[in-house]
Parts: structure tokens; C-alpha cells; sequence
């Protein structure tokens, strides 16, 4: 017998019976031992019903006896029938007979993975630091030494293996592998595959690693070597357990905030951990730190829990915490929507609230947001599926809702949440508290938005109609909290002088004369603090903030598009292009820079000033464009096919290309990415995947030049400018102040107001540069110089 | 969820639809004056959307009075700084004759 300590790798099924564990040690090995585990699935019905199903499930060889179940909405709900499972791979196949044969019976406990069953039983999780006591290398005990919460865990030393085949395999076929590892970087040509999987092989042998990171590894990269080892007959074994094939999972569609996405197929590793870069949401958001964290905290599978999404995240928490109860897992959702009347379903079918700011340029704005605010409602008011909706006669009444909620029991959701709650409110005070260079920011910020991440989908996951914890009631009493919350916060700031500028959800945008340094707003957030019980966080101060209107009409307001630098020159950007995934990186790039010009001035008021810069910057760029000088795949615009391709109508860029590269044998569909060029052929769009046949020449630059006034347009309209005086000024025209800006002397900004003096008699000069020339009936005049210059307004004028 | 009523904004464009006989009807210069209105009605959307009543005819009625009464105040404030300016200067200018006399 023996003691061995380390970090719990993985957790998987034994094909005969128990789990495999595989144990980082502490002395560095990576060792796999057994333990007998069993499993079991539930099932609730008329007794006469059980009786018939458990004659059925008796021959199969399967444990069957009479438990007490325990239900989250019914509480104590009787004997219920257990089916238990030494292999637990047997249950499922058990299950679907059951089902097929008893389908008016209620099961349990069914569709909960064997590791997620074994977090629950010895309260451990992936990454966790463990002790075990083995003996013949069987698992007797199992000791937990860490916990999930814990802001700096002891971090395991991973060992990292790169592949990555040298092009996107649909689009050119790739002639290396790169192969990286610590300070090892080389490539293997793919046309010699014997040595290709000799040199595979032996990286694998004498590395051993813990993570193999692909790229087009789900898609491409391991069929392609299972393929050339069948071919060669030289083994490719990448699984760790030697005696196990390696598990695929199949591509599937789904959608996600009314938008498809389509996950492609998988390669899952048992043993170690495959994660593909090119298939790997998490992965690719918040990187190998943010992967380890939602499987350290929600219990998935590393390997999904760098492909699935944060919502998968929280469901995963829900059922641990069932689990650690002894509450049934329901298989299927079963509490659905409660009956309603027209006016309740009005009052009450409503998101968070999000303002119309008036666009403009507002100085010196301050952005507050509650900290994890709907987690942080649902463990202040104890807001669950099971506890809302109550019609105990002392519930709590949720405002005019017509709602109640139990507090007298904790729920589910708030027991889950709010351990995450805290620890992302730590984490957040740590790295305020950490200079910006300090090493352990990264790991600190990756833990911060993995949480952000599951704070943030914690309340939709609660109106999820496929959530199995989600109920409509609970979502909409959430909803409906947040959205006074922030009214009520809004009203603090309004008693304090501030003019509210914005606010989005969980978020105010702030503005007061004078007001510009932390000790203005404090004030603000400590009553707002005091009044609301939840924690407020000031996000930053930003030297100015402009607010974009509708594209078509300049004075209609959009709620999330606008942008601004703080005290640091940062910014804060949101809707406009560079944040779009279909916008091309040349656009994006172009778009940034402008900004960032805009940027070096700190008073909003001297903004004008700026625009010849930034009109000289598009021109460059867009004579670059024009000479063909820029590479072809900053211009690849990339776009999300939403529905199947035979369900649109339009025909636009994209379903054109759409439509071309089927014919080519590219499967297109629902949630795939479709990539192309604009270009003078092949009806004005070019697939990217055939790019090899173009030439720079056959790009449309006047589509660009389009996009390019568009991503323009977007950060000069604030200031009052149309798209048409953009394009005349990228036409050559002068510099002559348009006559819109005059419309920002009704703005919280009137930057334009004093320049209005005619110096001519006839014509308006209003905002003109000094020493411009402009047309008139009578020849070309070019003005004197004006005393103000424009833009350059005393900060009295304002 | 989310999806099964309309929005402030669909709201205000089923507004502008049932009303187009009547902006059509009228002539421009009202129709310019209705526009202007329509506009200024969008930045109440999260006033609207909050309100979630089964007749949200009403409290735009309410926003559009509010937007009058703004601009009402708006005027009658501008106007009182120009009567004060002009009180000023006639004093500077050392008449004592009273304004409008």
C-alpha cells in the first residue's frame, strides 16, 4: 500500500468496471490507477410501473433496489427505483431499453458523465491536488487537498506539445507539421509520412506530454496520421491508456442568443487532453489558464471545457451541486412555463435595461457596473428555480410582479453561484491591486473572465428553454431586480449631479462638470453600495466618449456603439467595426489607428482638430489599397452563415461564395464560416479558399473605399460628419467644416457653436479651417484666418 | 423568452406604421414637426420598455408631452437670459426706462 500525491488529470470509464484515474505526481510521473466506482440511474413512477421495470432490467444483470428519492421542486418524493452499474458504460445502453419499453416513467440521474459523478462522490475536480492511498494500483481512499475556490491554486507543470500543419488543410494542402515543445520548434514534410510518424512517436515517447495542442486537429490533423498509419503500417497511439482508442464526438449545430453556431467534429484524448486552437471557443477566448479554470470550477472534462460554452459551464455546477445534495438529476427538463395572463406576460417578458444615449462626444465619463450583478441577485434574494414562484404564505414579494420567492430555503442556484461570486470579486480586487507588468496578471485575468463568462450566462441559462435547472419565473424575477437595481443606481448618480449619460444593463455612464478624478464618483458608489447590497466597481474614467447615431439618420440613437480613450490613451470600443467579426483586418487595422490619432487629444472640445490627420491617414491607406499593395489577407472578410444556404433569399456576397464553394465539395451549411474577397469577377465575390487563382488586380477596391468611409464615417459622426463629406473629402475636396457640425451646438459638446462668424458676405462660413479655399459662383476664395480656430474653443465657450 | 413581445423600438415603428395615413395627410411642415418628435421619442425606449404596459400608446403620449414640455422650458429659459441681458446692457447704458415702455 502506498500514498501518492498530485493533480487529478482525468477521470474515465473502465470498460469493465470502476473509473481510471490518471494522477500528475508530485514526483513527476504521470501514473494511472483504478478504482471500483458504480452508477446508477432513477426512475420515479406508479408502483405497479416500477415493479414491471425492474422485472425487465433484472435479467441485464443490473443492481436493482428501492431508494429514497429526493427531488429539487417536490422535495421528499418517496421510493424511487435505482439501477446501479459497476461498469459505467452500461448504463446508457440499459437506460435507452428502459426508456423505449417505459417511456411514461420519470428517470434520473441519467445523462450525468462518470466524472462529474466522481467530483460529487469524493469532492474533487480537474486540477485538483489530491492524495491517494493505492494498493496493487487500485485506489482505496481518495483525499482532497485543494479546493476549486482557492484564487492561487498550486499549479500543475503541464507539459505542452504544439502540432500545427503549416496551411488550413480546406484550403491548401499542408506540406509541414510543426512540431514545438519547450525550446524544440521544427517542421516534418507531411510527404514522408513514415518519418513524419517515426519522429511523432518518439516526441510522444520521450515528452509524454499532458496537453496536445493542434491546429485542424478535430478536423484534419489526427485522421490524416490514423490514415498514414494505416497506409505505412507504423502504429499512431496519442491516448496515454494505451489500450484505448481515441473518442470522437460528431459535428453538430446549435444556436446560441438566437444566433447558429456549428462545432465541428472532435478528437478527445483519454489520458491527456487534445485541445484544437481552430475548434476551441474557451480555448481560443481566454487560453489554456481560462480552460483549466471553468473545469476546475464547473467539473467539465478539460477537453470540453475548451470546446463547450460557459452556459454548458453553469449547468455543469448545477448538477455537482444536486449531486452533493443527494437531489435527483432530472434527464429531461420538466418544470416549464407557468401560466400567465397578456399583462403579466408584458410586465414581465423583459431583458436588461439598455438606454438610447444621444450621440455625441460627452468629457470626462465615468463607467460604474455591479459587479457580477445577476449572480450576485440571485444569491442576495436567493433567486432559483425551485424558490421563485413560491405560494408560501410568508414569501418574499418580488416588487409589482406578482412573483414570490422562498428564502427561508437556500436554492440551488444561489448555493452554486455564489462561492464563484466571490472568488471573481477577489480576483478582481487582486489585480487592481498588481502592477500591469507583474507576472501572475495573466493567470489572474484569464481566472477573472472565465468567471465573467459564467457569471454573465448564469441568468440567461435560467430562461434557457433546454436548461434542465431553468425556469421562467426565476429568470424574469432576476430581470426584473436587475433592472431596478440600476434605476435605483441611476437615481443615486442623478441626487449627486451626474447626468447619466448611458446605462446598459449592469452599467451607468456617468458625466458631471468638473467631476473627473475616483474621489468624485466615490460618493456615488458607496450609497449606491449601501442601497443596493451589491458591489460596485468603477470600470474607469475616460476623457471623452463618443456616441454614435444610426448610420441613416445621425440623431437616432443606437445603444452599444461607441468608443473612447481613458486617462492612459486605452479604449473603450464597442459596435463599431474593429469589434465586428465580419469586418477585414485592413478596415479593422485602419479603423484603430484613426482612432487612437483621435485619441492623443485629451479635450473633447479640440476634437476637430484631429480630423485632417485622420483624413490624411484613410487617404494613405486607401491609396495603398488602390497601388495593390496590401496583402490580400488583411481584405478576407469572414461571415457566419445563420441558416441553412437553400433558406435565403437575398443574394448576397456571402451566399455567393456560399454557393461557390459547393460545387468544390466544401460542405456549407448552418453556423459555417464562410470567407471570401470582394472582387470585379465572379459576381463581385470571391471565395478565400480559391485565393490562390487571384491577383491583387482583380480586388474591387471601390467596395473596400466603402468600407473604409463606413469604419470613417463611424468615428467622425459624433462630431457631425456624414458619410457624404467623407467621401468628398477622400475625393479631394478641402477642408471645409460641414454644415452638420452646426447641429452639435445642440449637443452636450457644442464644439462648433462659437465659430459661426460670416466673414463673407453671402456665405456661411460657419466652422470653416482657416486658409481652405471654397467654390463659390464667383471663382475659388480662400478664407482669412478666422481668430478662433476651429475646434479650439476656450473651455468657457462650451 | 425575450422574443415573444415586441420591443420599445418595434413598438415605436408599429407606432409610426398605424400613424402613416396621418403623416401622410398632413402637410409638410407638420409632417417635418412630426418627424422631429418621432425622433426625439426614441430616446425613451428604456422609459417604454420598462413601463411594460398593455398600452404603450399611452405613455408615448407621456414622452411626447415631456419632450413638448422641454422644449417649452427650453425656450422660455433662453428667453429669460436674453430679457436679463437686455435689462443689463440698458443698465449699463444707464437708462432707467423699463423694458417694452
Amino acid at each position: 500500500m502506498e500514498a501518492v500525491s498530485g493533480w487529478v488529470l482525468d477521470v474515465y470509464a473502465h470498460p469493465q468496471s470502476g473509473v481510471i484515474l490518471w494522477l500528475l505526481c508530485d514526483d513527476g510521473r504521470r501514473r494511472s490507477f483504478r478504482q471500483e466506482f458504480s452508477v446508477a440511474f432513477r426512475v420515479r413512477g406508479p408502483s405497479p410501473r416500477l415493479r414491471e421495470l425492474w422485472k425487465f432490467l433484472q435479467p441485464k444483470g443490473v443492481q436493482l433496489a428501492s431508494v429514497k428519492g429526493k427531488d429539487l421542486y417536490d422535495g421528499e418524493i418517496g421510493d424511487v427505483l435505482e439501477a446501479r452499474f459497476d461498469a459505467p458504460d452500461s448504463l446508457m445502453p440499459a437506460f435507452w431499453d428502459a426508456q423505449q419499453a417505459f417511456p411514461d416513467l420519470t428517470y434520473y440521474d441519467v445523462d450525468v458523465s462518470v466524472a462529474m459523478r466522481y467530483w460529487a462522490a469524493f469532492n474533487v475536480f480537474p486540477f485538483a491536488r489530491c492524495r491517494l492511498t493505492v494498493n496493487a494500483g487500485r485506489i482505496l481512499t481518495v483525499e482532497p487537498l485543494d479546493c476549486k475556490w482557492d484564487i492561487d491554486p498550486d499549479p500543475p507543470p503541464l507539459r505542452k506539445l504544439y502540432l500545427r500543419p503549416d496551411s488550413d488543410p480546406s484550403n491548401t494542402k499542408p506540406k509541414f507539421l510543426q512540431i514545438k515543445f519547450d525550446t524544440f520548434d521544427y517542421k516534418v514534410p507531411f510527404e514522408k509520412p513514415r518519418d513524419l510518424l517515426h519522429q511523432l512517436n518518439a516526441v510522444l515517447n520521450k515528452i509524454n506530454p499532458d496537453v496536445i495542442i493542434t491546429q485542424y486537429g478535430d478536423t484534419w490533423l489526427f485522421d490524416h496520421l490514423f490514415k498514414l498509419s494505416e497506409q505505412t503500417g507504423i502504429p499512431f497511439r496519442p491516448n496515454r491508456d494505451a489500450f484505448r482508442e481515441v473518442e470522437r464526438r460528431k459535428e453538430y449545430i446549435y444556436k446560441s442568443y438566437g444566433k447558429s453556431h456549428f462545432r465541428a467534429k472532435q478528437v478527445h484524448l483519454l489520458g491527456l487532453f487534445h485541445i484544437d486552437e481552430k475548434n476551441s471557443g474557451n480555448y481560443a477566448k481566454n487560453g489554456l489558464m481560462g480552460v483549466m479554470e471553468l473545469a476546475r470550477i464547473s467539473g467539465l472534462p478539460v477537453q470540453e471545457a475548451a470546446r463547450r460554452s460557459a452556459g454548458a459551464g453553469i449547468s455543469a455546477m448545477q448538477v455537482l451541486t444536486v449531486l452533493q445534495w443527494n437531489i435527483l438529476v432530472p434527464y429531461q427538463k420538466q418544470k416549464g412555463e407557468t401560466f400567465k395572463t397578456w399583462r403579466q406576460l408584458i410586465k414581465l417578458d423583459r431583458g436588461g435595461i439598455i438606454d438610447a444615449p444621444r450621440p455625441g462626444v460627452y468629457r470626462h465619463v465615468f463607467i460604474i457596473d455591479f459587479m457580477m450583478m445577476y449572480p450576485s441577485l440571485m444569491v442576495l434574494f436567493n433567486l432559483s428555480p425551485e424558490t421563485v414562484g413560491s405560494n408560501d404564505p410568508d414569501a418574499w414579494p418580488i416588487g409589482d410582479t406578482g412573483l414570490k420567492v422562498n428564502r427561508k430555503q437556500r436554492g440551488l442556484v444561489p448555493e452554486t453561484l455564489e462561492p464563484m461570486v466571490e472568488k471573481r470579486i477577489a480576483i478582481k480586487r487582486r489585480l487592481k491591486s498588481l502592477p500591469k507588468d507583474h507576472p501572475e496578471r495573466e493567470r489572474y485575468q484569464a481566472q477573472a473572465d472565465t468567471g465573467k463568462d459564467l457569471g454573465v450566462v448564469s441568468n440567461g441559462r435560467m430562461g434557457f428553454a433546454n436548461a434542465i435547472f431553468g425556469r421562467l419565473p426565476a429568470y424574469e424575477a432576476i430581470a426584473y431586480l436587475g433592472r431596478d437595481t440600476v434605476l435605483i443606481a441611476k437615481e443615486i448618480a442623478e441626487r449627486h449631479g451626474f447626468t447619466v449619460v448611458h446605462m446598459y444593463v449592469d452599467s451607468l455612464f456617468l458625466t458631471r462638470e468638473g467631476a473627473y478624478t475616483e474621489a468624485d464618483i466615490k460618493p456615488v458608489m458607496d450609497e449606491i453600495e449601501e442601497k443596493t447590497k451589491l458591489r460596485i466597481d468603477l470600470d474607469d474614467i475616460y476623457d471623452w466618449m463618443a456616441f454614435d447615431g444610426s448610420r441613416k439618420n445621425p440623431k437616432m440613437p443606437v445603444a452599444n456603439r461607441f468608443f473612447g480613450p481613458n486617462r492612459e490613451g486605452e479604449f473603450k470600443v464597442r459596435g463599431i467595426a474593429l469589434r465586428r467579426q465580419d469586418t477585414c483586418a485592413f478596415v479593422a487595422g485602419l479603423q484603430r489607428d484613426a482612432m487612437e490619432l483621435m485619441g492623443l487629444e485629451k479635450d473633447p472640445a479640440r476634437l476637430a482638430e484631429r480630423v485632417p490627420d485622420v483624413i490624411k491617414l484613410v487617404r494613405e491607406r486607401c491609396t495603398e489599397l488602390q497601388s495593390g499593395n496590401i496583402p490580400l489577407e488583411q481584405l478576407v472578410i469572414t461571415r457566419k452563415l445563420s441558416k441553412e444556404l437553400n433558406e435565403y433569399k437575398a443574394s448576397s456576397a456571402m451566399f455567393r461564395v456560399a454557393k461557390q464553394l459547393q460545387p468544390a465539395g466544401r460542405v456549407i451549411g448552418t453556423g459555417r464560416i464562410v470567407a471570401y474577397l470582394l472582387t470585379r469577377c465572379a459576381g463581385g465575390s470571391y471565395p478565400w479558399d480559391f485565393a490562390d487563382d487571384l491577383t491583387a488586380g482583380m480586388i474591387d477596391v471601390r467596395k473596400y473605399k466603402e468600407l473604409v468611409i463606413r469604419a470613417t464615417h463611424e468615428l467622425l459622426q459624433p462630431l457631425g460628419v456624414s458619410e457624404e463629406v467623407i467621401r468628398g473629402w477622400l475625393g479631394g475636396a478641402t477642408y471645409v467644416l460641414p454644415e452638420e457640425w452646426a447641429y452639435m451646438g445642440n449637443m452636450e459638446l457644442p464644439l462648433f457653436t462659437s465659430i459661426k462668424a460670416p466673414v463673407l458676405p453671402g456665405i456661411d462660413v460657419t466652422g470653416l479651417w482657416p486658409g481652405s479655399n471654397i467654390v463659390t459662383v464667383d471663382g475659388v476664395i480662400t478664407l482669412p484666418d478666422l481668430t478662433a480656430p476651429p475646434g479650439g474653443i476656450a473651455e468657457g465657450d462650451t | 423568452m425575450g422574443r415573444t413581445i415586441l420591443t420599445a423600438a418595434e413598438l415605436l415603428k408599429e407606432l409610426k406604421k398605424d400613424l402613416k395615413p396621418f403623416h401622410r395627410t398632413i402637410h409638410l411642415p407638420d409632417q417635418l414637426e412630426l418627424d422631429s418628435i418621432y425622433e426625439e421619442l426614441e430616446y425613451y425606449r428604456a422609459a417604454i420598455s420598462c413601463t411594460g404596459t398593455v398600452y404603450p400608446l399611452e405613455v408615448m403620449l407621456v414622452a411626447m408631452v415631456l419632450i413638448e414640455r422641454k422644449h417649452a422650458n427650453e425656450i422660455e429659459k433662453r428667453l429669460n437670459d436674453r430679457i436679463d441681458q437686455l435689462i443689463e446692457s440698458r443698465v449699463k447704458d444707464g437708462s432707467s426706462q423699463r423694458l417694452g415702455s
